[in-house]
């Protein structure tokens, strides 16, 4: 790592135009790169590391070998078929990515300033204005670099903007308190109440998420969607979602609503493309009427509800 | 052209995307439409294989199976005619050439028609217009893409009778005889030189006419005032010069027998309707024949009552006066302004319900469906893949006053497209800042079932269009989408010469020239071509477009005299009676069409192909060669000749440079520049009306056709493969910061001509809450105000289904499935079944 991320720069992995599944209206999704969850099923496997890394894709590789002649560490192999890298031995300097004719190995996150992404958010601010959408801070964990995200908040409040942040909650309270001064609405991932298999499952506990919520509803006056990624084996039984609700009840303040995400696989070339396992390869996805009868009790507890994707 | 494009890669288009039809009986809205949908002759074509590509002979097959034959009638009434005329003037050559198809082309009703009219005498069969351009047919039946569609007998008459006939005396051919080679050696050359300048022998005629005015009068009085006419020239004839006098006198006589044929037309269609009711013993079946017979009785004579009534006089005239007299394509009739009166005057007398109105408009467009193509050389087939006849009908806009024309009648038109999943008729939305937003609605909701209707076309730059072409601020408010996206001003004269422009040009196949032979490299056999200077020499990609804009300049010039030389040939020798009967200020002056085209404005238009090619191309060049010093010009030469073989690793940098589409200033300026520079070299070119050389984007399918006689490109094409579609579209694959970043892109070049711009979306951005999303895209693209036109592909499972398969071809494919983005070859194939799934559960 060459680089470190300093309080100008941000990690970002993806500037996503026309996202329109993160908030209201039409909006641009800016992916923050590093998360302190470790959630096996993870959609954005290159979300996690909180530093740049290569994918590699051979279905795009050329086999010209310019990767194996600009490696110091001798981690590209070609003489494999298809051509390899020894992810042991990789170091990231992103020599290949940059050598590799084709985007066949490619980086993922870069640093970028607050002006470059701003510049990039604002090509679309008629549409956001049409649509009351806007600008969306998600990952990876935004907060993980919570001073960034707040300095590119500012200005696109300043531009009159909706502005939401994606966040899995787990951060510090004061963190997380200067970034919603800036937001004008919390995408809340609420995963699992029993803090036990949330803990085996994610590598963390749940109780600050769980107390960040609640101040967020006691504190601040911030919209509120909560959202529940139904996971097979994980959380995806009445008991588990029942218990979210009822933890959401408890609330000083309901949220606008609460979205479930059904699991899907849509990650899975991206683990091969980071020369990694996918752990949650053989689980079932849940099926569609699954998904309504959740919903249908989510509703009975009282909320607002729906499917997102 | 989604559907285009799945004829082009052999799947099946429409109704496959969405097993499942509207209704329990079928794709129509009731039992008899359904029926005659399920019976509709398939008569779009994939080309196969090319024979000859530079003369455009190529083999092609129907789909599925679908037999489909050489319709003879017109061609042998028309030569029949016409050998019986020699001699006469050409006016009256015509209109007896007309009136003799009118009274002798079998006509056929299908059980359970309510509208009737076909210019192929079979719905299996497709016409021909010999008096044309006769010169491919007897290849095309013998060996080419044709020769099945004919029995030995019929081959036989094709090849020695009809075109024996015609060779040397079709239209092509007397233009052909006129044009000096020496000094336009380029323009019988087809696909081997970059420009295709013989559009004279396609013959295209779009002639739209007033019909609110004609339904209200018929074309009775039309005829009664040519006879009128006829006799105060008479009285005259002392005071005239000759000549005047005897073109009058042709043309007024020509006109009143093109009228009385078509009525003649009309009731011949009644004589059979009456003959089939008397046979028919179905009592319902028989009353409908009978009042069928009424209708086609009474008009085009007289004025129509009825919506039925002014449905059948549309169509019977569409059929004669567009399709048998000459190679008529679409007129860009604004139907539901048209047809909203008589609907609402059968509603209030209660002669109709919603329902009947719509299962008449829906027989209408079965009707149009089934005209097919006339045929022309095979290779049209990808020209016009999909079958296409820019048969486009236009809707809503707004009147004088800006106020929003959509009525219910625009409605019905978009439902019916809904119901019966056929790609003819093209609807045009007329978009504009007070349409209704259910219509809107309406409009993506048929969008989303995937068959690429509606397009949208924005109302006040065709507007703007007609005013910088000199038209008045009235007649500019008549405009509308004829052909592809080429506009028509209603009652005037726009392509009605037979020459839809001057010529297309295959703007990739300069840029070669332009690199290839620059300087010293210049071609020894093609001493007249302009002396550019070498490539390898120049300081800047600015240099390139500088040779680039000479060479235009050189072979605009040439288009230039093959066009005049034609006009003329066209208008003194293949005059149009019958559609100057049907226009008014030919009726009043006793002028033929074709040459009051020449007072009016003669659009003489260069079709532009791989516009957007080029740009990324300049932008790579700029990028590599010039601004990072990669890659020296004498390089990328060597690997373009080479068809980068040998050369991938520097061919994928070429594709990686920045490219148009993306809202990248640094690519989209290349467009910006490129397009802007293209556009004021052309119309330093006038021709002989003193009518600017003009852009127009309405290329169809010919991106795909012309791009196999394309070498390999700077964006990192290879030789041979299909160039950027439309006029504004980014290269398919290379926009990847999603629909809003093209749009900015796309609004970067100003609006200076007609343009075609494809978008492509995935279904679920046209449903639930996505839908009032799509409104305000649609809406940003409006205000935006320079990109004309602009239609959706919405991406469905058989494409994706493809890409499945062959991955390699998609790499840069994105679905945008869930919250985020994917690449397709990035997702698992389980994953890839399970969207392909929820594409199709979607309809």
């Amino acid at each position: 790592m060459q680089e470190q991320a300093a309080g100008d720069k941000g990690l970002i992995f993806n500037l996503q135009r026309f996202s329109i599944q993160d908030g209201p209206g039409i909006r641009t999704t800016v992916f923050f790169k590093g998360c302190p969850l470790r959630c096996p099923w993870c959609s954005n496997p290159e979300s996690i590391r909180p530093h740049p890394e290569i994918l590699s894709r051979d279905i795009k590789c050329i086999r010209c070998g310019k990767c194996v002649e600009v490696c110091d560490q001798k981690a590209a192999n070609i003489s494999a078929q298809p051509r390899i890298i020894l992810r042991d031995k990789c170091d990231s300097c992103m020599a290949c990515a940059e050598a590799c004719p084709a985007h066949a190995i490619e980086r993922t996150g870069e640093y970028k300033t607050v002006d470059e992404i701003i510049k990039v958010v604002l090509k679309d601010l008629s549409l956001y204005q049409r649509t009351g959408g806007g600008l969306t801070l998600s990952g990876g964990e935004p907060l993980m670099q919570a001073q960034f995200a707040a300095s590119l908040l500012r200005p696109a409040k300043h531009a009159n903007m909706h502005t939401a942040l994606d966040t899995t909650g787990f951060a510090e309270w004061p963190a997380l308190a200067e970034v919603l001064r800036h937001t004008d609405l919390v995408l809340y991932d609420l995963k699992q109440i029993d803090d036990l298999k949330h803990l085996q499952a994610t590598g963390i506990s749940n109780q600050l998420i769980l107390k960040n919520l609640r101040r967020i509803m006691a504190e601040t006056r911030v919209a509120v969607w909560i959202r529940i990624p139904v996971i097979p084996g994980f959380n995806d039984t009445e008991g588990d979602i029942r218990s979210i609700c009822e933890f959401v009840q408890q609330l000083p303040r309901q949220p606008e609503k609460i979205s479930l995400l059904p699991f899907h696989k849509f990650g899975a070339a991206k683990y091969i493309a980071l020369g990694k396992i996918y752990p949650w390869n053989d689980a079932v996805l849940i099926p569609d009427q699954q998904m309504e009868s959740f919903k249908r009790m989510v509703e009975s507890c009282g909320f607002s509800a729906d499917i997102g994707a | 052209m989604s559907e285009e494009m799945q004829e082009l890669r052999g799947i099946p288009s429409a109704q496959k995307s969405s097993d499942a039809a509207p209704h329990e009986w079928g794709f129509g809205s009731t039992p008899r439409t359904a029926m005659l949908r399920a019976n509709l002759k398939w008569k779009a074509a994939v080309v196969k294989d090319f024979i000859n590509v530079v003369i455009g002979l190529a083999k092609c097959a129907f789909r599925r199976g679908e037999q489909i034959r050489v319709d003879l009638d017109r061609a042998r009434l028309i030569t029949e005619s016409y050998k019986q005329t020699d001699g006469q003037p050409w006016v009256i050559r015509g209109a007896k050439a007309f009136a003799h198809l009118c009274a002798n082309f079998p006509p056929y009703i299908k059980p359970g028609e309510l509208i009737v009219g076909d210019p192929n005498s079979a719905p299996d069969e497709l016409r021909w217009h010999p008096e044309i351009s006769a010169h491919f047919m007897p290849e095309a039946v013998t060996k080419g893409g044709f020769s099945k569609m004919v029995t030995d007998a019929e081959r036989d008459e094709i090849v020695n009778d009809i075109c024996g006939y015609w060779n040397g005396r079709c239209v092509a051919d007397r233009i052909k005889a006129i044009i000096p080679h020496e000094v336009c050696p380029d323009i019988l050359q087809g696909l081997a030189t970059p420009i295709e300048a013989k559009l004279w022998e396609m013959g295209i005629v779009n002639p739209s006419y007033d019909y609110p005015a004609l339904l209200r009068e018929g074309i009775g009085p039309r005829i009664a005032k040519a006879e009128r006419k006829l006799k105060e020239l008479d009285e005259k004839a002392l005071g005239m010069p000759p000549a005047e006098y005897l073109e009058k006198k042709n043309n007024w006589q020509a006109m009143a027998m093109s009228g009385r044929a078509i009525i003649r037309f009309s009731q011949r269609y009644a004589e059979l309707a009456r003959n089939m009711a008397g046979k028919e013993s179905d009592p319902a079946r028989r009353q409908e024949l009978e009042q069928m017979a009424e209708i086609l009785d009474r008009v085009p004579a007289q004025p129509a009552r009825t919506l039925h009534e002014a449905i059948q006089f549309f169509w019977i005239i569409e059929v004669a006066a567009k399709f048998l007299a000459v190679y008529g394509h679409g007129g860009g009739h604004r139907i539901d302004k048209i047809l909203f009166p008589f609907y609402q005057a059968d509603l209030k007398a209660g002669r109709i319900t919603r329902e009947k109105a719509l299962e008449l408009l829906e027989c209408l467009f079965l009707k149009i469906q089934e005209v097919g193509i006339a045929l022309e050389w095979p290779v049209t087939f990808t020209g016009k893949a999909g079958g296409e006849i820019f048969y486009t009908l236009n809707i809503c806009g707004s009147d004088q006053d800006g106020k929003d024309m959509s009525n219910e009648l625009s409605r019905l038109v978009l439902e019916a497209m809904g119901n019966l999943h056929i790609n003819q008729p093209p609807i045009a939305i007329l978009y504009h800042p007070n349409i209704d937003p259910e219509i809107v609605d309406c409009g993506i909701d048929l969008l989303r079932k995937g068959m690429g209707h509606p397009a949208w076309f924005n109302e006040q730059l065709l507007e703007k269009w007609a005013m910088l072409r000199g038209y008045s601020f009235e007649d500019a408010k008549q405009t509308q989408v004829g052909g592809c996206v080429t506009n028509h001003i209603t009652g005037k004269f726009q392509i009605t010469t037979g020459a839809a422009g001057v010529g297309g040009m295959i703007l990739p196949k300069v840029l070669e020239e332009a690199l290839y032979e620059g300087g010293s490299q210049a071609n020894p056999k093609r001493p007249d071509r302009p002396k550019t200077k070498d490539p390898r020499e120049m300081k800047s990609c600015d240099e390139l477009v500088d040779a680039f804009m000479e060479r235009v300049l050189f072979y605009c010039k040439e288009m230039k005299l093959s066009w005049d030389l034609a006009q003329d040939v066209l208008t003194n020798t293949y005059p149009d009676p019958c559609n100057s009967l049907l226009l008014d200020e030919p009726l009043d002056r006793g002028v033929d069409i074709k040459k009051l085209h020449k007072e009016h404005d003669t659009y003489p238009a260069v079709f532009i192909l791989g516009m957007i090619t080029v740009a990324d191309s300049l932008a790579a060049i700029h990028h590599l060669v010039f601004d990072k010093k990669k890659y020296a010009m004498d390089q990328l030469i060597t690997a373009l000749k080479a068809n980068w073989k040998g050369y991938e690793a520097m061919r994928q940098e070429f594709i990686h440079a920045p490219k148009y589409g993306n809202d990248d200033d640094y690519a989209d300026a290349w467009a910006e520049k490129f397009a802007t520079r293209f556009e004021q070299t052309i119309s330093t070119v006038k021709d002989a009306w003193n009518c600017r050389l003009v852009s127009d984007g309405g290329t169809a399918a010919g991106y795909q056709t012309v791009g196999l006689a394309c070498g390999a490109s700077p964006d990192g094409r290879l030789a041979g493969s299909h160039l950027t579609d439309g006029s504004r579209s980014p290269m398919a694959g290379a926009d990847k910061n999603g629909p809003t970043a093209v749009l900015n892109s796309a609004a970067k070049i100003p609006f200076m001509h007609t343009e075609l711009f494809n978008q492509r979306f995935m279904p679920a951005f046209l449903e639930g809450r996505n839908k009032k999303l799509f409104a305000a895209y649609l809406q940003e693209w409006y205000e935006k105000g320079t990109i004309p036109h602009i239609q959706f592909n919405i991406v469905d499972s058989s494409v994706l289904i493809d890409a499945q398969q062959h991955p390699e071809k998609y790499a840069d494919l994105q679905v945008r499935v869930a919250g985020y983005s994917a690449f397709w070859i990035d997702l698992p194939k389980g994953t890839q079944d399970s969207i392909i799934a929820r594409t199709v559960h979607g309809f």
